[in-house]
Order: C-alpha cells, then structure tokens, then sequence
C-alpha cells in the first residue's frame, strides 16, 4: 500500500517533469538573438563571439547610433492584454510599440519590443517577470496596470540588476524597492499633495466626503489626501471605501453621504465606477461640487455620464487626448504628432495609459542612447538624472532624491457632456 | 486506454517509481530557466492544495468552493510572522498549519445543519468573506496595499532563497502532504470518512461518530492548505488578497475533478495539467482564456468522471496479485 | 434616510431576484449549479446593446431578438454538453465543471469581441422620479421591481400549474422515473435551459439601463451573490429565490449604510450563514426528509 502511494506521487512527477520539458525546450526556441545564454552573463566589455555569428541584425555590438548593444536590445512589456483590465494594457501597448518604431526610424537602432499577458494578476507576473530576467537579450521590463504586478516583481527585477519601469505605478513604495525600479506616473504622495491644493483653490475649503475604490491605489491616494485637507483645515465628514468590481450600486453609501451634507464630493476609482457614483448622486440629488480622479479623462467616461454631471471636477496628473477638447484648447506639436501616428497604426484616440507606454518606451531608450551603453547600471543611472522631461503623458516630468516622479499636474471641469481645462 | 495505462502503470510501479524520484531529484539540476523552476514549484504547491482538497471533497464528498481561503489565511499568517515578528523558521509553516485548521474548524461546525449543496454555497461565502477581511482589515493585513518583502523561510539556520531549495523544500512538503492523506484515507479513520460520504445516516446507525469525522477531515484538510499558503508567501515574498479569490478556489476544484473525485494520482495530473496549460496557452494571448474554457468542457465530455476518477489502483494492484497467484498455482500444478 | 436606504436595498434585492430565478429554476429540475448563468445574464445585455447601437434598430426589437439569442444559447448549453453528460450518466460534478468552462468561453469571447470597457447603455425606462417624503424612487427602479414579481409569478404558474411544470417537478425527483412515465426528459430540460436564457437576458437587459452602462465583469461581480440569494430563499423554490434576493439586497444595504460599505459582504454573508444555521433549508425551503 505504501508503494502504491509513492506510486502515485512519483508518477504525476513524471508527467510533470515531462510538460515542463517540453515548455523548457520551447522557451529555448524562442530566445535566438544571444545564441548561448550561458556565455552573455556579463560581457559588456568583451565582444563575445556568439552574438557576432546571430542571424539578427540586432546582435550586432553597435550600429549607426553608436550604442554597444552587447547582445541586449529588448525591452519586454508585461501587462493586462486580456481579463478584465486589458483595456489598458492594450492602450499601453500600442502607445509601447509605437514609441519603439518612432525611435528606430529616428535614430537608425534595432530595438525591439514584445509583449506578455499577466492578466492582471500578480501571481502570473511572478511567473513572467521570472521569465524575462532568464532572458539575457532584456534591457528593461515595462509594468503595466496598476501597481500590484510592479510591486510584486520589483525585488525579482532588482536582484537581476534589470530595470523595471512603472508604466502605470503611482504607489508611492514603488521608487524604494530598488534601484532599479522606475515609475512612469507621478507619485501619489506628491500627487495627493497637489490634488488637495487644487481642490481647496477650486472648490474652497469645505467638508468633503471621500469615497474610495479599496484598491493600493485608492487607498493609498485617499489616505494622503485626507492628510493634506486636513492640514490646509478642512473637515472630512465621509471616508468610505468600496470593492471594485463586487458592485455597481452604490446608493446606500451615497444617501449616507447625503445624510452628512457635505461641500465636496471626492471619489477616487476607475472611470466607470466614478460614472456610476455620479449619476446615482445625481439620482439621490446629492448637491455636492464632485471631484473625480485622473482615470475619468476619457472618452467612455463622457459617454457614461453624457451632461449629466456638469460642473463636476476631474483632477488629473495626465493631459486629455481627446479630439472634441484638444480642438478647443491649445496643443503643442509633439501631442498632435503623437495622436496623428498613434491614429494611423492603430485607427483610435489615444489615451493617457497609451503615452505613459510611449513616455516609459522613450525614457528608457534615451537613457541607453546617453548612455551608449545597453548596460543596466550605467542606464540607470541616466533615468534618474532625468528633469524637466518633456513627456506626453504629462509636463515637466523630473526624479526628484526619492525617485519619485513629479510633474505639473491638470483639472478639467465637464461641461456639455466634454472636458474644459480650468487649470 | 486510460484504464489500460493504469494497469500498465500498476505494474510496472517499481522502475518507474524509482525513474520519477531520479528525475525529480535531478530537475532543479537539469533545468536552468527561473521561469520553468517557478512554474514547476507552482505545479507541486497546487498538487499540495489538490490533495488537500480532494481529501475534503473527494474523500469526504462535501463540495468545496472555498479551499483558497485556507491557503489565504496560511499565506497570510506566515507572512505577519515572518514580516512584524521576524518568525520565519519552521514553526511559521506550522503556525499557518494551525490558524487555518482553527479556521475550517469553524467552517465545518455548519456540516451537522447544512446538507450538499447548502454547505457548498456556504463555503463559497466564507472564501469570500475571508477575502473581504484580508481587503479591509488594514492594520493587520495592509489591506489592498499587500504584504511586500517577506523574509526567505528560514530551515534551521539554512535560507531558503535559492529556486533549487524552494523546489526541494515544497518536494519534501508535497511528500509530507501524500503521506498524511494517505494514511488518514487508510485507517480507521478514513473508511470511517468514505462511509459517511457514501450513507451518513447508515453510517451513524453503524455507530460512526459522524460530526467527529467530517469535521476532523475538514480541519486536516484546511490545515495542509495552510502550510501550502505559508510555503507560498515565504517563496514568493509578496502577497496581497487578489490573489485568494473565488477564481482560485474554484481552479483547486477544477484540478480534483479533472484528475478525478478521490483518485490522489488524478489530483497530481489535475493540478500539474491545469497549472501548466495556462502557461503553454501563452502564445494565444487573448484567446488564451477562451480556449482553456473549451478544452474544460471537451475534456469533461469526454471523461466526465475526470481522468483517474473510475479508476481504483488498489483494486487493480489486487486483481493482478491474484492473477499472478494464480498463474504460479497453474504453474505449480504443471510442474508436479 | 432609513426609508430611502430599504428603497435602495430593495432595488438592488430586485436585480438579485431577476437572475436569481433562473438560477434556481434549473438548480431545483437538475440540481445543476449552473456557472454560465451569470455570463448568460452579461451575454444578454450585451446583445441587446450590440443589437440596437450596433445596427441602430428599434430597441425594444433587439430587445426581443436579444432574448431569442440568449434563450438559443441557454438551450446549446443544455443541447450539446450538458445532454451528452446526462446520456453517458455523468456524475453531477462533471456537469458543474462544464458549466464553469462554458462561462469562461463565453466571457471571455465577449471580452475579446466587444473589449472590456464599460459601454453606454441608454434607459429606455427612464420616466422620471418619485419623492416619498426625502426619500427619491426613479420609476426604472419600480419596473424592475415589478418584473421581477411578475416573472416570478409567471414562472410559478408554468411551473406549479401546468403539465409542463409538473413534468418539471417529476425529472426533478427522479429523471429515470419520470422517462418511464412517458415524460420526454431532454425536451423539458431544454425547455427549463431556454427560460433561464430568457430570464437572464431580461435581468442583464435591465440591469444595464438602471445602470446605465456594461461591461464584462457585470456578470461574475454578481455570482456569489446569485447563489447567495437562491440559498437564502431555499433552493429550486422560484418565490424564495425573489424574497431571498431582496432580503440579501436589504441587508447588504443596511450593513454599508449603517456599519461599514467596506465590510459589507463579509457582514452580509456572515448574517446569511447564521440565518441558515436557525432554517437549514433556507426562508422557504421544506424540510428535506431523511431517505434511510
């Protein structure tokens, strides 16, 4: 009976054992560009003989931009592209490989992008991030979504010495969990800090309920602009939270809301939730002034609430592409070229989650251009004396000593159903 | 065929057990990659769970949508130990071991009043009611924000840091699982277990303890998913509660069924198949979901009682024990 | 504010109750826990959208098409997987397990079809609202309400009154049985498979113009919940699985009013599971005898 049962376990070993085989020798198809991994470890001195005889072009040591390349030319974008967030994953992939064609075409280099879907869930990014770190043609790894997969692959990045950029990671513990680590968005400690002040000179400084997605982000964004309304001397009557994707009915919440009489309505979600919340505030007749968050800056967010909610205040740490506001206001010329390729290759609007794509894409790249060198480290060190950036996905983008990301910030009233830039 | 690769399987237990230690040993030697190391520590950490589970449901036949709360609460109460107390030795395993058992054994005081299917809801709420502790609570669990940078599990002054000692750690630990379940599904104990799965009123007029027994199953069961979520939060060092959904729970089902109800050797296929499919369906990207779907629904069409679960080992072990007897007494006679 | 927050909880209750009869309906002819009911309530509304804002026709004729479709596809379900199991005399689990994998297959093919962002849904029932002292009624509310009771009342009828209804009873004590009574098991079933379509897309339909919006993860955000409040009423009894969806509703309203909006499921279920300590069969359900 006892062998049966050693049996039985050793054998599903071997079924095991047999799959992973299998995925291992397709894994090793699939990486060409260094030929031997073991011998490209370190060599970013010596021109190692086995990128020379590559078929690609790309693990040439140098070409006409002067970068040693030493067999490393990837970057590698992991992100939502299915489940329930892949809208974003896919704006932020696009606006990825748009970025990656646009610097080729300029600067004569061979960099090339791919793609891998982590649906958004952490675990899967474990999987995938201890995928690209095996992989020694990387430069760096892009993060898209949210912050849990940025965070949870953050240690697994910095051991290997890759970098790891944020693209859409405002968690303010981000820039300290290694060196290497980079977020795109503007941090939410210093985001918070401006939305308060924004509100206050915007709204006055009256009671406010906080109603908030229980999310890292919200939970985070809302703590530390319950913080600093405080301390400019408001009042906070509400803080509630909610769980994404677990409701759509937030009536009880808000009558209780209402009940509390508040000046200020702030909610802090994705865009459809935030729709909800209005609309249904507007239905209870909650008469409040409404403060949304950056995620409302889009299209489906303006079809959800059609004029409904004008006069409702969006506070955003990126600009609005859409055609209706851009017509109305002025737009520099590196914006309207964006959109206008972005339209071309994609046939859609882009979105701020597509220039955070572009911005993270470009950022690195730069930095390896300055660097002339595809070496982590020296990379790096090239991201973070990054000032003043002028990126589309925000203005006068800088690291400051934390690594925190910093830049100007927008608010946007609705009004007729469109967005109006009042700040 | 599949019962034909049993009896094969059967009989030539011996060498292939000992292929299978060979290759099991050597793995973590043969293979480089991280990614594959990962994703074969993922393979044995379910085939933990499965197992675990297919003691509850398989064995004990009460439908669990809720295992993943179990190896939420293990993941999260070695976590709080290892990260605010600096607790990450062994006992933090058996820590996770024992709040979990706690936890099931307030799940199962229900088991007397709620029959089937009532009970199977119930544990699909507690799952989710676990999950909306682990989002709220902020001070103890930090909520949505998860618990990041968990130290390394600490064997004996030994730092399980590497990928090669997380394989063999959870080896040793999948070994444990087996034989505990093992030996629970063949005492006393475990006939006691079947039958109240099979007629709990005949087995209580029998004089089976029937209370006593479901819920010890229960309490072993959720105990082992515990050490599995105290395992995973040490490797992985990062937790948060979307990880401990429903979703989850209901892919530790889909790996017992699909091996087959009460078959342990179908649990290790179900857990190793299913964990594995996902990744070789990468290269579909967002049709990866859909056709993992249908391959479920296909494969349950055509085996609808799971791979392995017609299938009796013991039994099959027996019958070719007999037909060997009787061959060497056919034999015997010839020659005298 | 207490009497706006039972309106509140009655409405939500009521788009419980909606998906939560067709759920049972086929739980007490099966004993099936059927998964792709819930993506067949998302299915439904997002042909009803594609329908009329993708082609432009009159509403209320996609809405009809719409329910066709997803009564088509409730009865596929049945027709091509779950018949197979029940020929080859499956095991329950192994029906379950289909179900579950049919949901995948169809959200995922609508995520992949139509993309994951919320979509507009116009309410066509928007007439307006109603004050009751403070409190606020819209009128959409009153009519979801008000379908909810009246399918309830007609599927009760069918299902107590008529011989189809009975037939329906007889497969639910015992299909082999009731084949030999002359009874054509596969057809009633199929039947039972189309309705639950039909509920469904109603229910999503509605749903989404109360709301106002779409999107893929509206079905499994209400699963639990489902099942939640089928249990509650008691399993396979249509009127319970409408008291039990308001009472669910209600409570869920009053714990996020009154206590914590965070909490709120967790307080809620734990108030359903000691419910169902004191009434193990649920508000309605009869108590189940013992077979020896």
């Amino acid at each position: 009976m006892k062998a049966k049962k050693a049996l039985a376990l050793l054998l599903a070993l071997v079924m095991m054992l047999g799959v992973l085989a299998a995925c291992a020798s397709d894994e090793g198809t699939t990486e060409p560009a260094t030929g031997d991994t073991t011998t490209t470890e370190d060599g970013s001195t010596t021109d190692s003989g086995d990128t020379t005889d590559s078929t690609d072009t790309s693990g040439e040591t140098t070409d006409e931009s002067g970068i040693e390349y030493n067999g490393r030319n990837k970057l590698v974008m992991f992100g939502p592209l299915t489940g329930d967030n892949m809208q974003y994953g896919i704006k932020i992939r696009d606006g990825a490989q748009l970025a990656v064609d646009q610097f080729n075409a300029e600067h004569g280099t061979s960099f090339t992008i791919e793609f891998q879907d982590d649906k958004g869930d952490p675990n899967e990014a474990v999987n995938l991030a201890n995928m690209i770190v095996s992989d020694d043609t990387v430069i760096a790894a892009l993060a898209g979504y949210g912050s849990t997969c940025a965070l949870a692959t953050a240690q697994i990045f910095d051991e290997s010495e890759m970098i790891l950029i944020g693209v859409a990671a405002s968690h303010a513990d981000l820039p300290s969990m290694g060196e290497y680590i980079f977020p795109i968005p503007m941090s939410q400690r210093l985001e918070a800090v401006e939305f308060a002040n924004a509100t206050e000179e915007l709204a006055g400084l009256g009671s406010v309920a906080i109603l908030y997605q229980n999310t890292d982000q919200g939970v985070q964004a809302c703590q530390l602009f319950r913080d600093q309304w405080e301390s400019l001397g408001g009042e906070v009557v509400v803080y509630e939270s909610f769980v994404p994707g677990e409701t759509n009915d937030f009536a009880s919440v808000l009558s209780m809301i209402k009940n509390e009489n508040p000046d200020i309505l702030y909610v802090n979600a994705a865009y459809n939730d935030v729709a909800q919340i209005f609309l249904q505030a507007k239905q209870l007749e909650l008469d409040a002034q409404y403060v949304g968050p950056g995620m409302c800056v889009n299209e489906e967010f303006l079809n959800l609430v059609g004029t409904d909610v004008d006069g409702a205040l969006i506070l955003s740490s990126t600009p609005c592409f859409l055609p209706s506001v851009l017509e109305s206001g002025d737009v520099d010329e590196a914006t309207q070229a964006f959109i206008d390729a972005y339209q071309t290759a994609f046939g859609e609007t882009p979105d701020g989650f597509s220039a955070q794509g572009y911005d993270s894409v470009n950022i690195v790249l730069n930095s390896v251009l300055n660097a002339g060198t595809t070496d982590t480290a020296a990379v790096a060190e090239q991201i973070m004396a990054i000032r003043d950036y002028p990126g589309l996905s925000g203005y006068d983008m800088s690291y400051n000593d934390q690594k925190e990301m910093n830049k100007g910030i927008y608010v946007f009233e609705v009004e007729n159903g469109t967005f109006v830039r009042v700040k | 065929m599949i019962e034909k690769l049993s009896i094969q399987l059967v009989k030539h237990k011996l060498p292939l057990m000992i292929a299978v230690a060979v290759i099991a040993l050597a793995f973590p030697w043969i293979v480089t990659s991280r990614y594959v190391m990962r994703i074969a520590i993922l393979c044995l950490m379910y085939c933990m769970l499965a197992v675990s589970l297919n003691l509850m449901t398989g064995v004990l036949g009460q439908m669990s949508f809720g295992h993943a709360a179990f190896w939420g609460i293990g993941a999260y109460t070695s976590a709080i130990l290892a990260k605010n107390l600096g607790f990450n030795g062994i006992g933090c395993l058996l820590a996770a071991a024992v709040i979990a058992g706690l936890f099931g054994l307030i799940l199962s005081l229900p088991v007397m009043k709620l029959k089937g299917y009532y009970f199977t809801i119930v544990t699909m709420v507690f799952c989710q009611i676990i999950r909306v502790i682990e989002i709220n609570w902020m001070d103890l669990t930090n909520g949505p924000l998860g618990i990041m940078a968990i130290p390394r599990l600490d064997l004996f002054g030994f730092e399980v840091s590497s990928q090669r000692a997380s394989f063999y750690t959870i080896l040793v630990l999948v070994a444990l699982t087996t034989w505990i379940v093992h030996k629970v599904v063949h005492s006393r104990m475990g006939y006691a277990i079947q039958a109240v799965r099979d007629d709990d009123l005949a087995a209580g007029a029998m004089g089976i303890n029937v209370f006593k027994y479901k819920v010890s199953a229960i309490v072993i069961a959720s105990m082992l998913a515990g050490v599995a979520g105290g395992f995973y939060s040490l490797y992985s060092s990062y937790i948060d509660p979307s990880i401990f959904t429903n979703n989850a729970s209901n892919n530790m089902l889909v790996m017992v069924i699909f091996g087959g109800l009460g078959n342990m050797f179908g649990s290790f296929l179900g857990a190793t198949v299913l964990t594995v499919l996902p990744e070789v369906l990468r290269g579909f990207s967002e049709y990866r979901q859909l056709i993992y779907g249908a391959l479920l629904v296909v494969l349950m069409l055509v085996r609808p009682e799971g791979l392995f679960g017609s299938v009796n080992f013991k039994y099959i072990g027996q019958r070719l024990s007999l037909q060997k007897e009787a061959k060497t007494k056919k034999g015997g006679k010839r020659h005298a | 504010m207490l009497l706006q927050q039972i309106i509140n909880g009655i409405t939500i209750g009521s788009t419980y109750a909606l998906v939560a009869i067709g759920f049972t309906m086929i739980f007490g002819v099966l004993e099936l826990t059927n998964f792709s009911n819930s993506s067949l309530y998302m299915f439904g509304a997002y042909v009803t959208w594609l329908l009329y804002a993708g082609t432009g026709m009159n509403f209320f004729v996609a809405f009809a098409l719409s329910i066709v479709i997803t009564g088509v596809l409730g009865w596929s379900i049945d027709r091509f997987a779950l018949r197979q199991l029940r020929k080859k005399h499956a095991p329950k689990l192994s029906g379950l397990i289909t179900t579950l994998g049919m949901s995948m297959v169809i959200d995922n093919a609508i995520m992949v079809f139509c993309g994951t962002d919320s979509k507009m849904f116009e309410n066509f029932l928007d007439f307006g609202s109603v004050h009751i002292g403070s409190a606020v009624v819209t009128w959409t509310q009153i009519i979801i309400l008000i379908v909810a009771c009246v399918l309830m009342i007609a599927l009760s009828i069918i299902v107590y009154r008529t011989k189809i209804g009975k037939a329906m009873t007889a497969i639910a004590q015992n299909q082999d049985a009731a084949k030999l009574m002359g009874i054509d098991t596969n057809r009633v079933i199929s039947l039972t498979f189309i309705i639950s379509g039909f509920l469904a897309c109603i229910a999503g339909t509605m749903v989404a113009m109360y709301y106002r919006s779409i999107d893929t993860a509206m079905g499994s955000s209400i699963g639990t919940k489902i099942f939640a409040s089928a249990i509650l009423g008691g399993v396979g009894i249509l009127p319970g699985a409408v008291v039990g969806g308001i009472v669910l509703g209600v409570v869920e309203t009053m714990v996020s009013a009154y206590i914590s909006s965070g909490y709120r499921d967790a307080i809620s279920f734990t108030i359903l599971i000691l419910v169902l300590l004191v009434m193990p069969n649920g508000l309605f359900g009869k108590k189940a005898i013992n077979k020896v």
